[in-house]
């Protein structure tokens, strides 16, 4: 094969006719494969794909989809708004609102405490979304490290990535073992024995704190909700009630993650981030149900922060091996004092952190390892965040009654 | 030489006194307090130094406890009585007694001491608003059955059938016993329920919830051999009583001296 | 709505003169028990203006005072509307012997001291009070609502009994919805996010500076006596909430000057006793006072008018009005150890935190007499301890002096068991 730079490599065909180990790069780029299939007859095919470097035409175009699904977001959004003014305006509690009462943001007032925790936080989550989306290209030749994988929530449609996301394959389970003609490493035992191995290594040792510090559409829902502070909007509160709302949603949603293919359906139809990384990367996706679900999302994690978190099936499996996680949520049960203030930092809503009065393990299967309860907490060392057994952030009375100290930062 | 210690137990009828040494009861004497609490004091401490034939100086250190204890000249210090009663029953309590509770019956109060099976007080109740549950309320009693204090427990173990005795103030009690005598009622069978009546008032002060160990009666009260018996009945388990019970609080009040020196 | 006085000039006089006798020689007390630091004057100096010179609280001209009861009524909304909280639950026994002629023999002393104040109109801090919020709490306290509003304007505030729930929590942010109109009328001023917030800020920077004190106050042997401390806690209901701040921040610099010069208030072998139960309001410091003069160490307290009152900070989740009115809610109601709530668990939990952090060595549980609540909680208590194996006994007390010596032989013989029990 010559490639479009004009080198030369042999290649033979394994005994199914595939051939191994094609560098992407060299596919994307395009080449020229001459090639005998039985020795006798010599066929020679050109393959090149469309290149799209950065910022072209081709690469704008594939945003399109991205851009459709902002427009209608914010849409819902309004429309969200306004629904939301007019049911509130017949409660007599609500009524006393006016305008200048709702959403003024005296953020001056407040002297901020930044944590060290918070804005390592925000540094990863900005670097998973750099890396999920641009860096495959720019880190290894445009090359997706395939051997690793790191489950997070993001479209493996982009072949930008860094290193490989097993969501396809656990949404497409049968394809797990080559029923339908999948090209699953399995075949190339090296290579699935790393998959696999990184995989489980994540989900049963690393647990949600990828939720929290690497996905990328963690970091959308989390930019939402730091827009809708901007705009100065108050949150959709997510008390008991509708948390019990959103429970059996899901499960409807592990239901499809895991047995959609089962049916013959293809769960990436209907997955609502399959655009973001992929339309920002520069590949054009087709979104079908998946687009609208999108707008919900975007809708949803505005007024509720980290909405799809909620919901999200792969989370929710990566939670479920919370026994063995290295980094764990601690707590002691003797200087809480049962103020609440960590259920309601919460975004997952969980309410054992505060109910919880005998053991010290407060991990849930929905803890995502955000750290808002610790930040919130105003007893010393009754939560704590811990690594190995080590605590690496902790909640301190000295730090959270300093922001009140009258000394200005 | 060894030295001697004395403890004195002020109360407001009766200044009690125990001289001790190496742990063990010397001598015991009782005087009424009449209104020169000091002057008794002083009094007592010459006489026990005649009776025994030692000085002022042989005796190493004089604890106070009881009502007047902050204000007798010769002690060197104080302590509450409740201490007191606690120490005391280390000495004067049975060999078989287990450390739990202990039942003091004194003249114008009446507490129930805890103890763990160290002789430590773990917790104690009082009753000292009230003179039901006391001495007086026997010594009022006994006057109008015209007989005397030391003589109401004798008498009482003669019932046969004890009457109930349902005021649960001395004052009212009074009117209810002279009612009973109009009636004919034999006054045995009416100091009988006097005691029974008593038993059940220092038993309603008792905390269910601490059953270790057995019960032990000191105080004046614990001479009195009916009301030994009522506690027994009401409380269907053994009660023991105290060597010299009217001197517990001094005993221990002289047990605590020589552990200061 | 208020009625004619109930008493006439001549014995209000009277009971003037008695009431200031009798705060005056707690305070003397008080005062006598170890050197005071400096910075503690001014507080004291308020507890003598309110009690004996009877002035009324020294604030802006242009602030109203609001009464409030017990500690769920949030000082934040008082302070967003422009007006200033004065905690009206009262200690005073002279206030007593005057309510008692209007509320049943058995209820609560602290109930009918204010009700006496009520009646009597001798405390300007109380009658010049325009409005009272009184959260309906316990049984004396829901009566109490009731019977005062013939003489002060009142306005019942509902708590709910449970708090563990997203459905109670939401029960009170929809009373305390209902009570920034209410406060707006009176005042004048609306309550806005930013004049909410600088509230909060407010409150907030007493907090810190009670936080600061607390380390202090922890240390052993002692660097200012609890009986004093309980007074600079009681000063807070009658001073404008700033002002109470700064002179903490002054009493701070002073404890850290004493902690390097190591100019302790108490000895090693002094017994360090938690004090816990129904509230300990000034001038009835009995209790503290017997505690210390018997030879203890009032080392902390668990009481609402003592540290309780201004522990827990808010923690303002989300920065827009209803987030911070949702803080409120929650602060005001969750971690509030009050038995009148259904479940109050925690409150041992607290305890256990407070004996690990305040190095207890005996706790007074200490009950009004007709305090149902408190009593309830009494056998819980007594068995955590008795698990933990710290000694706690009950002690029942009254607004007079009859009760003194009894208080004494029980306090001293406490003592004296735990000096026995930590030798042993």
């Amino acid at each position: 094969m010559t490639s479009h730079k004009g080198e030369q490599k042999r290649y033979r065909t394994d005994e199914h006719g595939w051939i191994q180990g094609l560098p992407n790069r060299d596919i994307r780029e395009g080449f020229t494969a001459v090639y005998s299939p039985d020795g006798l007859s010599v066929y020679r095919m050109h393959y090149a794909l469309e290149d799209y470097p950065y910022f072209s035409a081709h690469f704008w175009k594939a945003h399109l989809p991205l851009v459709v699904i902002f427009v209608l977001a914010v849409i819902g959004i309004v429309a969200v708004y306004l629904i939301r003014n007019r049911m509130e305006r017949n409660n007599p509690a609500y009524a006393v609102y006016s305008r200048e009462r709702a959403g003024i943001y005296p953020g001056t007032l407040h002297q901020k405490t930044t944590s060290k925790f918070l804005f390592v936080r925000w540094l990863c989550l900005f670097t998973g979304m750099f890396l999920w989306t641009y860096a495959g290209r720019l880190i290894h030749q445009g090359q997706t490290l395939n051997e690793i994988s790191i489950p997070v929530f993001s479209c493996p449609f982009n072949l930008d990535q860094v290193v490989e996301v097993p969501c396809y394959y656990l949404s497409h389970l049968p394809a797990l073992f080559g029923r339908f003609g999948s090209d699953f490493p399995v075949r190339n035992m090296t290579y699935g024995i790393l998959f696999l191995v990184t995989t489980l290594f994540c989900f049963i040792f690393l647990g949600r704190i990828l939720c929290g510090f690497l996905c990328p559409a963690g970091l959308l829902q989390d930019l939402m909700d730091k827009l809708r502070q901007a705009l100065h909007i108050r949150p959709i509160v997510v008390t008991d009630r509708i948390n019990r709302f959103l429970q059996p949603i899901k499960w409807v949603w592990i239901l499809l993650f895991l047995g959609f293919a089962f049916t013959g359906g293809d769960f990436c139809d209907i997955c609502p981030l399959k655009g973001f990384t992929t339309a920002q990367g520069g590949y054009w996706t087709n979104l079908y149900l998946g687009g609208f679900f999108a707008v919900v999302i975007l809708t949803g994690s505005f007024f509720i922060k980290r909405f799809w978190c909620i919901i999200c099936p792969m989370g929710y499996l990566m939670g479920l091996f919370k026994r063995f996680n290295l980094f764990r949520l601690k707590k002691d049960c003797t200087s809480c004092t049962e103020c609440g203030a960590c259920y309601h930092a919460c975004p997952m809503r969980i309410k054992s952190i505060y109910t919880e009065r005998e053991k010290e393990n407060v991990q849930t299967v929905d803890c995502m390892m955000c750290g808002e309860c610790i930040h919130k907490c105003p007893e010393d060392n009754a939560l704590s965040m811990t690594f190995c057994g080590k605590a690496i952030y902790k909640s301190s009375r000295k730090t959270f009654m300093s922001k009140f100290s009258g000394k200005k930062e | 030489m060894e030295k001697y210690y004395l403890g004195l137990d002020g109360g407001s009828t009766y200044l009690k006194a125990a001289l001790m040494k190496d742990k063990k009861v010397v001598g015991t004497v009782v005087y009424p307090t009449g209104i020169d609490n000091n002057g008794v004091a002083k009094k007592i401490v010459a006489a026990l130094c005649k009776k025994y034939g030692i000085s002022r100086t042989d005796i190493g250190y004089i604890m106070a406890t009881g009502y007047s204890r902050k204000i007798l000249e010769v002690a060197d210090d104080d302590i509450s009585e409740i201490t007191a009663h606690a120490y005391g029953v280390r000495v004067t309590a049975p060999k078989e007694y287990r450390p739990g509770m202990v039942i003091d019956i004194g003249g114008q109060d009446s507490k129930i001491i805890y103890l763990d099976t160290n002789y430590n007080v773990k917790n104690f109740t009082m009753n000292d608003k009230c003179a039901a549950g006391t001495g007086k309320f026997m010594e009022v009693i006994a006057q109008i059955l015209e007989t005397t204090i030391d003589q109401v427990g004798a008498l009482s173990l003669e019932s046969t059938a004890p009457c109930d005795i349902n005021s649960t103030c001395v004052v009212f009690a009074q009117s209810e016993v002279i009612s009973l005598v109009a009636r004919k009622v034999d006054r045995r069978d009416i100091l009988a329920g006097m005691h029974l009546s008593m038993a059940k008032r220092i038993i309603k002060m008792m905390k269910k919830s601490e059953k270790g160990g057995d019960i032990l009666m000191t105080g004046g009260g614990a001479l009195n051999t009916g009301i030994h018996r009522a506690f027994e009945e009401e409380l269907m388990k053994d009660v023991y009583v105290a060597k010299y019970p009217q001197f517990n609080g001094a005993v221990g009040a002289a047990l605590i001296a020589s552990e200061r020196r | 709505m208020a009625e004619p006085n109930g008493i006439n000039e001549r014995q209000r006089e009277l009971f003037v003169r008695k009431s200031a006798r009798v705060a005056a020689s707690y305070l003397k007390r008080a005062k006598a028990l170890s050197e005071m630091p400096d910075a503690a004057k001014p507080f004291f100096d308020v507890l003598e203006n309110i009690y004996i010179k009877l002035t009324d609280i020294q604030k802006p001209e242009d602030r109203k005072s609001i009464g409030t009861l017990c500690v769920m009524v949030p000082a934040e909304l008082i302070y967003a509307a422009g007006a200033m909280p004065v905690r009206l639950c009262s200690g005073s026994y002279t206030a007593y012997s005057i309510g008692d002629d209007y509320i049943p023999r058995d209820a609560c002393p602290l109930v009918k001291a204010v009700m006496g104040f009520g009646k009597a109109r001798a405390l300007p801090a109380f009658d010049n009070c325009s409005l009272l919020i009184a959260p309906v709490t316990c049984d004396c306290k829901k009566k109490l609502a009731g019977v005062i509003d013939t003489v002060k304007n009142t306005v019942p505030l509902h708590v709910p009994p449970l708090k563990k729930e997203d459905a109670d929590t939401e029960v009170f942010l929809k009373e305390l919805y209902r009570l920034i109109p209410i406060l707006e009328k009176e005042t004048g001023v609306q309550i806005t996010a930013r004049s909410l917030a600088e509230g909060i800020n407010t409150v907030g920077n007493a907090q810190y500076e009670m936080s600061e004190f607390l380390k202090y106050r922890r240390h052993d042997p002692a660097l200012m006596s609890g009986t004093q401390v309980l007074s600079v806690m009681n000063a807070y209901s009658y001073m404008p909430v700033s002002m109470w701040a700064k002179q903490m921040h002054r009493l701070n610099g002073e404890m850290k000057q004493r902690l390097e010069q190591e100019r302790f208030v108490s000895r090693k072998n002094q017994p360090r006793i938690l004090v816990t139960g129904s509230p300990i309001a000034f001038p009835n410091i009995k209790v503290p006072l017997l505690i210390e003069e018997m030879g203890g160490v009032f080392a902390a307290d668990e009481t609402c008018m003592g540290e309780r009152g201004l522990y827990d900070p808010v923690s303002v989740i989300d920065p827009s009005f209803d987030g911070m009115m949702r803080a409120l809610a929650s602060r005001y109601t969750k971690p509030c150890t009050c038995p009148v709530f259904v479940d109050n668990s925690q409150r041992i939990y607290r305890i256990k935190q407070m004996i690990k952090e305040h190095k207890i060595q005996g706790v007074i549980y200490h009950v009004l007499r007709g305090c149902l609540v408190y009593d309830y909680e009494y056998q819980l208590m007594e068995e955590a301890m008795g698990k933990l194996n710290i000694p706690i006994i009950r002690v029942e007390s009254d607004y007079n002096e009859e009760d003194v010596e009894q208080l004494r032989i029980r306090i001293e013989a406490f003592i004296e068991l735990i000096k026995m029990h930590t030798s042993a």
